[in-house]
């Protein structure tokens, strides 16, 4: 019985993550257009009121792409850009606008964060235990 | 009923893990280093990354447009080497001589590199994505710089979101640090043959910055014995070398500006101060690095 539980375990968390997989590969990458990814993956699997964020490095001189996006049962994600020292350079405030394009002034990391908004209504309420894909890509121009 | 319970806990709990390279961190833990954070943010997930093996060719190509092959990694038999971290940290190392040659346009070089990278795939079981199709591909395209950037560009890109699904992240973080180790080495080795080229001087003090993203990325893992011992030591040791280059900020707002051509620039504006010696110091320290990575893993 532990080994049927641990197979069933395993299984379902490949299942999960190729799903995931999958679903970036579908549905975001297209949203780069011409940039090209830089081979970094940045997917987790989030819930409404959920906060994701990763700090990359960008090169001064490159022109780069972020993407975010996720499962449309999570909704409008919020999608800001900062510096280490928190300075906001970019809100899209929940809104539709899921990329932003932009140059450094010196090569320099910056704080990337989604946040999945949380469930307001009584029928919303009932999808709080929902699991999304969402992913970030970067992409630059050639 | 209890074991049906525990199933979907369970499932709950690794379908959520499945896709995290990184343990759940509080966001102030981050602090120690540059990062200042809201003390009342949530518990978070934290995630660094570094820029591709391609785009710093791409950059490096720009400022220094000749191409060595004895900058290349030597041609090896992959199959005398018997453990998948060693195995990784070589596709690493190979995958950035490959976008060196082929954005040199080096068909002999990149066929070579390009059979080495697919050869490696086989033994990662990741020859669904490098197989024979994307050689092919890769060959009818030599000739179009662009389009061969955009395949392996893609292909480098569904590697490490495959090993990622599979739970491989310690793999995919020893590809992401063998590209960025043999970036640097072909850039120190460039810089050495133009001493006086300030862009590559620059590019190498910019590294400054991706090696503190790539200590945090790798800090996470514990890798075998003859990894750690020969290939991670060294990266972290690497820390006091960039030290010596400081960062001096020119302005003390940061700013958000339109250029000509429609670009929003973000960021601080800042310098990193560095000498010669700085730069020599980590030309030495990476080719004792290779130098190691040849006689001690390999």
């Amino acid at each position: 019985m532990k080994y049927l539980l641990s197979f069933t375990l395993l299984v379902f968390s490949f299942s999960l993550s190729a799903q995931c997989r999958g679903f970036v590969k579908e549905n975001c990458k297209g949203a780069l257009g011409k940039y090209v990814p830089t081979g970094e993956t940045n997917n987790v699997e989030l819930s409404p009121g959920d906060r994701y964020q990763f700090i990359s490095t960008f090169y001064e001189g490159q022109s780069y792409r972020i993407v975010a996006c996720a499962d449309s049962s999570l909704g409008n994600l919020q999608f800001t850009i900062r510096n280490s020292k928190r300075h906001l350079y970019y809100d899209n405030h929940g809104d539709e606008n899921r990329s932003f394009d932009f140059r450094v002034a010196a090569t320099q990391q910056l704080v990337v964060s989604i946040i999945v908004p949380e469930k307001e209504t009584e029928s919303d309420s009932k999808k709080k235990g929902i699991e999304g894909c969402v992913s970030a890509l970067i992409g630059f121009k050639l | 009923m209890k074991i049906n319970n525990l199933l979907i806990i369970f499932s709950v709990f690794f379908g959520l893990a499945c896709c995290n390279n990184k343990s759940e961190t509080p966001i102030e833990t981050f602090s120690k280093e540059s990062i200042e954070v809201k003390k009342s943010e949530k518990m978070e997930a934290v995630y660094y990354s570094i820029p591709s093996p391609m785009e710093t060719t791409i950059i490096l190509k720009k400022n220094y447009p000749k191409f060595s092959s004895d900058f290349l990694f030597p041609d090896i038999d992959i199959h005398k080497i018997h453990d998948n971290q060693t195995i990784a940290l070589v596709l690493g190392l190979i995958s950035t001589d490959l976008n060196y040659a082929m954005l040199s346009e080096k068909r002999l070089e990149t066929n070579r590199l390009i059979n080495q990278v697919i050869e490696i795939a086989q033994i990662l079981h990741l020859d669904g994505i490098v197989n024979a199709s994307i050689k092919e591909r890769v060959e009818k395209n030599l000739n179009n710089k662009d389009s061969m950037q955009i395949i392996i560009g893609n292909t480098f890109w569904e590697i490490e979101n495959k090993l990622k699904a599979d739970h491989k992240e310690k793999l995919s973080a020893l590809i992401v640090a063998g590209g960025w180790a043999e970036g640097l080495y072909l850039a120190c080795n460039m810089s050495n043959l133009d001493s006086k080229n300030k862009p590559l001087q620059k590019m190498i003090a910019d590294q400054k910055i991706v090696h503190e993203n790539l200590i945090e990325l790798i800090s996470d893992f514990t890798f075998d014995e003859i990894i750690e011992e020969n290939f991670i030591t060294h990266i972290i040791k690497m820390k006091e070398i960039f030290g010596n280059i400081k960062k001096i900020e020119i302005e003390k707002n940061p700013s958000i500006e339109k250029e000509n051509f429609d670009e929003i620039v973000i960021g601080n504006y800042f310098n990193l101060k560095f000498e010669k010696e700085d730069i020599n110091e980590i030309y030495q320290s990476i080719n004792n690095l290779r130098q190691t990575i040849l006689t001690q893993l390999l």
